[in-house]
């Protein structure tokens, strides 16, 4: 019986150093870092005329989908707790981690749809459509 | 090892239990609650309840059980974390890196400074007894 008692030990050490290894693993392999742009302030959002806002509330860009004319500036604010940025594949959106109260701006110049996402939490996406 | 010995290290792995279960609590009020798969911040809320059970049972229940229990609690938590930095996420939730700063990294290292003291215990009050220290009578 102590044996097993030793082997149960063992396993319940194994599956922990696994389980450790793993959180740890994917956090380090999942860290994308932040990548830095002018555009980023803190505090209210100046919104010029020829503007639009998009909110970043609970886990969500809000509105989800955007229309503008070419031109526009759009400006995101994050209204979470927690980090968010604003980002696309192609790097043509690339905030840095968004705190609380702060905001990203970025003025479309070419029309089109631009899909975005936030490189922390990859579920949150959402488009700017820019017309002509 | 004395019983007093025994006992502060289980008090030490209550405290890092709770301190993950704390950390939990406030992500879940702070914006998790808000996450669009409602399970998600039910699980946090869980961890944060089961935090304070595990923490209850491993200072008043001198049992290797309360211990396992322990060890369940915190591997569970660490295979959440894990899979929440993969593609497939879970609930439908995904996350980067060690984020949220500094909660992440916080609750990592309880969780897996409350694992060794786990560990240590459980090897401690689950070896041969002829391998113990002689009893002072």
């Amino acid at each position: 019986v102590p044996g097993r008692a030793l082997v149960a030990v063992l396993i319940a050490a194994v599956v922990t150093v696994a389980a450790a290894a793993f959180a740890l693993g994917r956090g380090v392999a999942s860290d994308s870092g932040g990548s830095s742009t002018a555009a980023t302030s803190t505090g209210p959002a100046a919104v010029p005329a020829n503007a639009t806002g998009v909110e970043i509330k609970d886990f969500a860009f809000n509105p989800a989908n955007v229309t503008v004319k070419v031109g526009t500036a759009v400006t995101w604010t994050n209204d979470d707790s927690v980090g968010h940025t604003v980002t696309t594949d192609n790097g043509s959106l690339a905030s840095q981690e968004l705190q609380q109260g702060q905001t990203y701006s970025s003025t479309f110049t070419t029309a089109g749809t631009v899909s975005y996402f936030c490189a922390i939490h990859r579920f949150m996406t959402a488009t700017v459509v820019v017309e002509p | 090892m004395p019983r007093g010995w025994v006992l502060a290290g289980r008090i030490v792995a209550a405290v890092l239990v709770l301190v993950a279960g704390y950390i939990h609590l406030k992500l879940y009020f702070d914006s998790y609650r808000d996450v669009p798969n409602a399970n998600l911040g039910r699980s946090f809320l869980l961890n944060a309840a089961a935090a304070v059970v595990v923490a209850v049972l491993l200072v008043l229940w001198r049992s290797p059980w309360s211990l396992v229990a322990g060890l369940v609690l915190v591997d569970a938590t660490l295979l959440g974390f894990g899979l929440s930095r993969t593609s497939r996420g879970i609930f439908e939730f995904t996350e980067n890196g060690f984020q949220p700063s500094p909660e992440a990294a916080i609750s990592l290292i309880a969780e897996i400074g409350a694992a060794v003291v786990l560990l240590v215990l459980l090897f401690l009050e689950l070896r041969p007894a002829e391998s113990r220290p002689a009893a002072v009578t």
